[in-house]
């Protein structure tokens, strides 16, 4: 911090207000990444909106509120829509003693995150391996490993879809043959 | 509420480090709320070489509300009251974004006295004139220029000739602001007291 001070003094005093202005940006542009484009502080209970600008919630919360005719991000003027928000979680951030006072005002919970599911890494191979082997739950290949990762739910829907392909094949098979 | 203060504060400091830019800004009252902003004429333009103060009122609501921004030094410009200073643009009003800060509007203001908006005045006369005789507008707002929007720099000059002749500092000072940078009837008010 020491350095840093003489660092500023040494620029003010021989090189001139240019340097001393990038002095103050070097100092300023780490916190300024993730301040908020309203207040200007560290973002609290942050999100980020569709268009990738950060806000803190309350902050974004307000303005959209007073915009009667149409929400627009104040930085770019894309569309914001309260429920598109994305929500970031920073580590061991859920709590903050500042929420209490932020709880006083009328400012809803942030919304929370989507979830989508994992990506499949193998899905493209997947599909060259044909219908029928896909068709009988076979896995084959490199994307076996990713399959585990769908929840409980995706593994049964899949499991209903493949069984009414079957049924359905089934079907088709014993119209043609009789 | 402390989030106004918060974010003006931010805002002068950020005004104050950045001198490239040419504005600045001045708190006038105790309560951050009340600010003289100083625009410098754009380049090429009949504005060049004056300093354009603009009298900034904040309230409680900034940053989602607007600043009320007025030119306190006459300006002659279709979009701008010959008369008032009142102010015709956008952002200062339904274009406002709490992204903007002191800092942009000023230099929007400097953007505006650059490029004039005759189709959306706010003093007529002026507009009809930049319409239909652009020689003399010019020549008008030049003159408006030298007449009224001298850089303080040309007070300091004055406030030292009172100097020489015997008064105060302070004393001229006061009485150079009094009488609106005059330095004629600023003596006269001096030698009056």
């Amino acid at each position: 911090m020491a350095e840093a001070v003489a660092a500023t003094e040494c620029c003010d005093k021989c090189c001139g207000p240019d340097s001393s202005d990038l002095a103050f940006l070097k100092d300023e542009n780490d916190a300024g990444l993730f301040e908020c484009n309203i207040c200007l502080e560290m973002a609290k209970e942050p999100i980020v909106t569709l268009c990738g600008h950060l806000f803190c919630w309350p902050c974004l919360f307000r303005w959209v509120q007073m915009q009667n005719f149409s929400r627009n991000c104040p930085v770019c003027k894309a569309g914001v829509e309260v429920d598109k928000v994305i929500p970031i979680y920073g580590r061991g951030s859920e709590f903050d003693p500042r929420q209490e006072a932020i709880k006083v005002q009328p400012v809803p919970p942030r919304p929370a995150g989507q979830r989508p599911s994992a990506v499949q890494a193998g899905a493209a191979g997947a599909n060259q391996q044909g219908v029928l082997p896909a068709l009988f739950g076979f896995q084959l290949g490199p994307g076996q490993g990713y399959v585990e990762a769908l929840t409980p739910e995706q593994q049964h829907q899949a499991f209903l879809s493949r069984l009414l392909l079957m049924l359905g094949s089934f079907v088709i098979m014993c119209l043609l043959l009789f | 509420m402390d989030g106004t203060f918060g974010r003006i504060q931010k805002e002068l400091k950020e005004i104050e480090h950045d001198k490239a830019s040419g504005v600045t800004a001045e708190v006038v009252s105790d309560n951050l709320l009340r600010l003289i902003g100083c625009v410098p004429g754009p380049k090429d333009t009949p504005y060049e070489g004056g300093v354009f103060k603009v009298d900034i009122q904040l309230d409680a609501q900034y940053p989602f509300a607007p600043p009320k921004m007025k030119f306190m030094t006459r300006v002659w410009h279709p979009n701008v009251s010959s008369q008032s200073g009142a102010i015709c643009l956008d952002i200062l009003k339904d274009q406002w974004s709490p992204a903007l800060t002191l800092k942009t509007a000023l230099l929007s203001l400097q953007a505006l006295l650059a490029s004039p908006q005759p189709d959306d005045p706010q003093d007529a006369v002026v507009a009809n004139q930049y319409r239909s005789e652009k020689a003399t507008f010019d020549k008008t707002a030049r003159y408006w220029t030298e007449a009224f929007a001298r850089p303080d720099g040309d007070d300091e000059a004055k406030i030292q000739k009172i100097v020489d002749m015997g008064f105060d500092k302070a004393a001229a000072v006061a009485a150079l602001k009094a009488a609106g940078g005059d330095e004629n009837a600023a003596l006269e008010a001096l030698l009056g007291s």
